[in-house]
């Protein structure tokens, strides 16, 4: 599986980039949303985006309205990866903008994180 | 010839008709008496009349003559019949003059009589008259002789009149002890006709009467100089027997000890004064009027030292009140707390500065009026309403430190035991916001305490504002750093724990043996952070409102499955049995699926973490409209007196077994603020030191789908 993580913290994207290489995945990290776009406008052949919300540059949800413009780019499937738990508003928007599940990391051990990502990127 | 007598028959007739009216006019006139005279000149009128005229007939040759004849006849007759008339009228009127003579006559006779009577009776009163007048006489001698007896009396009455004006003087005077003492003994000099008055008040502490400064007609150094030993002077006297003395001749009398350049005078009169209860001093009189004596004064004396008493006392008692009401103002002014005291009507009767400030109250305008009638204050109204109304039980806070708690208009019953009235009669709490233009929104915590009289009854309430505005404003900080650290925490968390699970799972190469127990104590730790930092995360959102539930219907068998689901693994490695009693069918209940899940996750959890062996079993009631889930296990238990404290915050009971087996006493907190947003309840089944405890949460139930 070829995967795309855009989080601006580094402790996230390190542990998660070798979680995935260990699991035998191609991952690419990326720490802010407006510098991914970039990124597949010029290559789009991504399986699955996981996406964090809080960024500096460009959010998660700003992300995924740029995206969605984007016809060439829409069918990827989006998984919102977060630490955001304030409210219930965060996980209706995200879900309204098209991801296809709102994970929260701190709830979840890599290994629960891996199924999950399997699984929702296969719907 | 016939003619001319014809003419004169006519006359005759005519003249006879004028003489009818005048005879019968006669005849109505006359009285029964002469009524037959009257006849009779009738008769005698008519046969004349007959006579003339046969005469006439008969001697018709010779007519000439005859008619002459009854002419001087007949006029002659008449003027014979006029004047018997005339004459027997004047009789007539005659008679009855003298009639009346001789009637007046006898009346006037009867007259003098009775006046003769009347003069002789006359005397005689008078006489009598007499005779009084000269008693009346003696009796004005007698009350003239009065007279300077009751001159005296007056006097003294004025006196006392006077007197008792000093009453009304009292207040007036109170304020200034030495003007009043000043007063006193110039009124009771006056009226003594004396030339100097003295006020000796008893001085607990030397036991000596001491003068008092401003004594009528005595200078501060004569005060100075007189100090008089209760024992033996006649101050003394008076003061210990309580009794009027009278020194005839001050000179000599052993018992006038003061110095005799003072004491320059003739005799002198002292007496006690009283504050009702016990005697406080003495008011003595000197005077240089040889004559006067003891019977005179003394009396007069005893009652205007009875005024002065009344007097002094009075003045004393206000002096007093003062100073206690200047002592409760400075109190009332030093709280820092907002204090309102009403009576049990409702009417304002005490208000301090603080108060009034934090109402934009004036003291003038809301003292006495009824708290109902003041501007927007409602509030004030519902808490004289609560007072004296059943209690709300589930009110009831016990430790009455849930002050960040307390939400708006919202009662609070504070009480240290536990309450058997069903009346409000403990103190209340409640928190208030009041926001007036150009000021921001202040929070007090009203603290209403009942007034409650020897009867029983609530006779007035005292109500403590605390203005804790500061405190929410630091709450609301404190909140948000809570929550925005706890974001912040998370993700250094989630790497340490994801990373640590990468490496005891082997992904970073085999782990030693001796490395794996370290870097598993390093995960359960970090596992523990992180559970506290969701636990501080939920508390934070639930105290400042922002937890939302998503509300759904859903079958209550599937959380319960999950919840053994994720908990399997932990009971396996306490080798403890978590049983389900599943029901066979649905049980639906209507509440925020995810939340249930952490409640029954935590409640099973528990009861895990303190049971060593045995079992922990889930079960359902159904009961009217609502199910119950209930988590028994076999464990420690809970004490009595940390059940009471069991669903508070930070709230870990029995600290030492428990320090081996961790949790942050958020936990319970947590569920029991869930249970109740979802209309539910979590309490307490059942549990004993050592036998277990049974832990239960009721959710509403929707129909069967």
């Amino acid at each position: 599986m070829r995967i795309l993580l855009i989080d601006d913290d580094q402790l996230m994207t390190r542990m998660y980039e070798r979680k995935f290489k260990f699991e035998g995945d191609d991952i690419v990290t990326i720490d802010d949303g407006s510098m991914a776009l970039d990124l597949l406008k010029k290559d789009g052949n991504f399986d699955v985006i996981l996406l964090d919300i809080m960024m500096p540059e460009m959010n998660g949800f700003e992300f995924m309205e740029e995206l969605n413009k984007d016809a060439g780019l829409k069918h990827i499937p989006i998984i919102l990866l977060t630490n955001l738990v304030g409210s219930d508003e965060d996980e209706r928007r995200g879900m309204d903008l098209g991801a296809k599940a709102y994970l929260v990391k701190s709830r979840m051990q890599p290994n629960e994180i891996v199924d999950a990502i399997r699984k929702y990127a296969a719907k | 010839m016939i003619t001319i007598l014809g003419t004169i028959a006519v006359l005759i007739m005519g003249y006879a008709a004028t003489i009818y009216p005048r005879i019968f006019k006669l005849i109505r006139k006359s009285t029964q008496k002469n009524k037959w005279y009257v006849l009779f000149y009738l008769i005698c009128y008519f046969l004349i009349f007959y006579i003339v005229f046969f005469a006439f007939v008969h001697f018709g040759a010779k007519a000439d003559l005859t008619l002459i004849t009854v002419l001087i006849f007949f006029f002659g007759s008449i003027y014979v019949l006029e004047t018997v008339d005339i004459m027997y009228k004047t009789l007539h009127e005659l008679f009855l003059s003298n009639q009346k003579i001789k009637t007046y006559a006898n009346s006037l006779e009867e007259m003098i009589t009775k006046r003769m009577w009347d003069f002789e009776h006359k005397n005689k009163e008078l006489e009598v008259a007499v005779g009084e007048l000269t008693d009346f006489k003696k009796a004005m001698l007698n009350i003239l002789e009065d007279m300077s007896d009751s001159e005296y009396k007056l006097t003294n009455a004025l006196k006392e009149s006077d007197s008792l004006t000093m009453v009304s003087q009292t207040i007036a005077w109170a304020a200034d002890w030495n003007k009043l003492v000043s007063y006193i003994t110039r009124v009771i000099g006056l009226n003594m006709e004396c030339e100097k008055t003295v006020l000796f008040l008893s001085d607990a502490q030397s036991k000596n009467l001491i003068a008092q400064y401003g004594s009528y007609e005595f200078t501060k150094k004569e005060i100075d100089d007189l100090k008089i030993e209760i024992s033996n002077s006649i101050n003394g006297l008076a003061f210990k027997n309580n009794e009027t003395v009278f020194s005839q001749n001050a000179a000599g009398d052993a018992r006038v000890c003061a110095k005799k350049n003072i004491i320059n005078c003739q005799n002198i009169i002292t007496g006690p004064i009283s504050d009702g209860k016990n005697i406080i001093g003495t008011i003595c009189c000197l005077n240089s009027n040889k004559n006067l004596s003891e019977n005179y004064v003394k009396d007069f004396y005893e009652k205007m030292l009875k005024v002065a008493s009344v007097v002094i006392t009075n003045s004393q008692l206000i002096s007093k009140i003062k100073i206690k009401e200047t002592e409760e103002d400075a109190i009332l002014k030093s709280i820092a707390d907002g204090l309102l005291v009403v009576d049990g009507n409702g009417c304002i009767v005490l208000i301090n500065d603080i108060a009034e400030e934090n109402f934009r109250l004036s003291r003038e305008g809301v003292l006495g009026r009824n708290v109902k009638n003041l501007l927007g204050f409602d509030f004030l109204e519902n808490i004289l309403m609560d007072i004296g109304s059943p209690i709300d039980k589930s009110k009831i806070d016990q430790s009455g430190k849930t002050l960040e708690l307390l939400k708006e208009n919202e009662l609070y019953y504070l009480t240290d035991s536990s309450i058997n009235e069903d009346v409000i009669k403990i103190k209340m709490q409640r928190k208030l916001n009041l926001t007036f233009e150009f000021t921001t929104e202040l929070t007090f915590s009203l603290l209403i305490s009942p007034i409650i009289s020897d009867k029983g009854t609530i006779i007035g309430q005292v109500v403590t504002m605390h203005d804790i505005t500061k405190e929410i404003l630091s709450n609301q900080a404190k909140d948000e750093f809570l929550s925005v650290t706890s974001h912040e925490l998370r993700t250094p968390m989630t790497a340490i724990m994801g990373n640590l699970k990468m490496v005891l799972d082997g992904e970073a190469g085999t782990v030693a043996e001796e490395m794996k127990e370290y870097l598993e104590d390093s995960y359960t730790g970090s596992q523990r952070l992180l559970a506290l930092v969701e636990d501080m995360l939920d508390i934070s959102r639930l105290e400042q409102g922002r937890m939302q539930y998503s509300m759904s219907d859903f079958d209550i068998r599937d959380v319960a499955k999950s919840v053994i689901k994720t908990l399997k693994s932990l009971s396996d490695q306490k080798k403890i049995y978590l049983i389900y009693k599943e029901p066979t069918k649905p049980l639906m209940v209507r509440g925020d699926q995810n939340k249930i899940i952490q409640i029954l996750t935590n409640l099973v959890g528990n009861a895990i973490k303190f049971t060593d062996k045995g079992n922990v079993t889930i079960s359902h009631d159904i009961e009217d409209d609502k199910i119950i889930t209930i988590v028994k296990d076999s464990g420690i238990g809970i004490s009595k007196e940390d059940q009471l404290k069991l669903f508070k915050k930070f709230s870990q009971v029995n600290i030492n077994p428990r320090s081996q087996r961790g949790g942050t006493g958020l936990g319970l907190y947590i569920c029991r603020q869930y249970v109740e947003a979802m209309k539910g309840k979590i309490w307490i089944l059942y549990s004993q030191p050592q036998n277990g405890t049974a832990m239960a949460f009721s959710l509403p139930k929707t129909d069967d789908k």
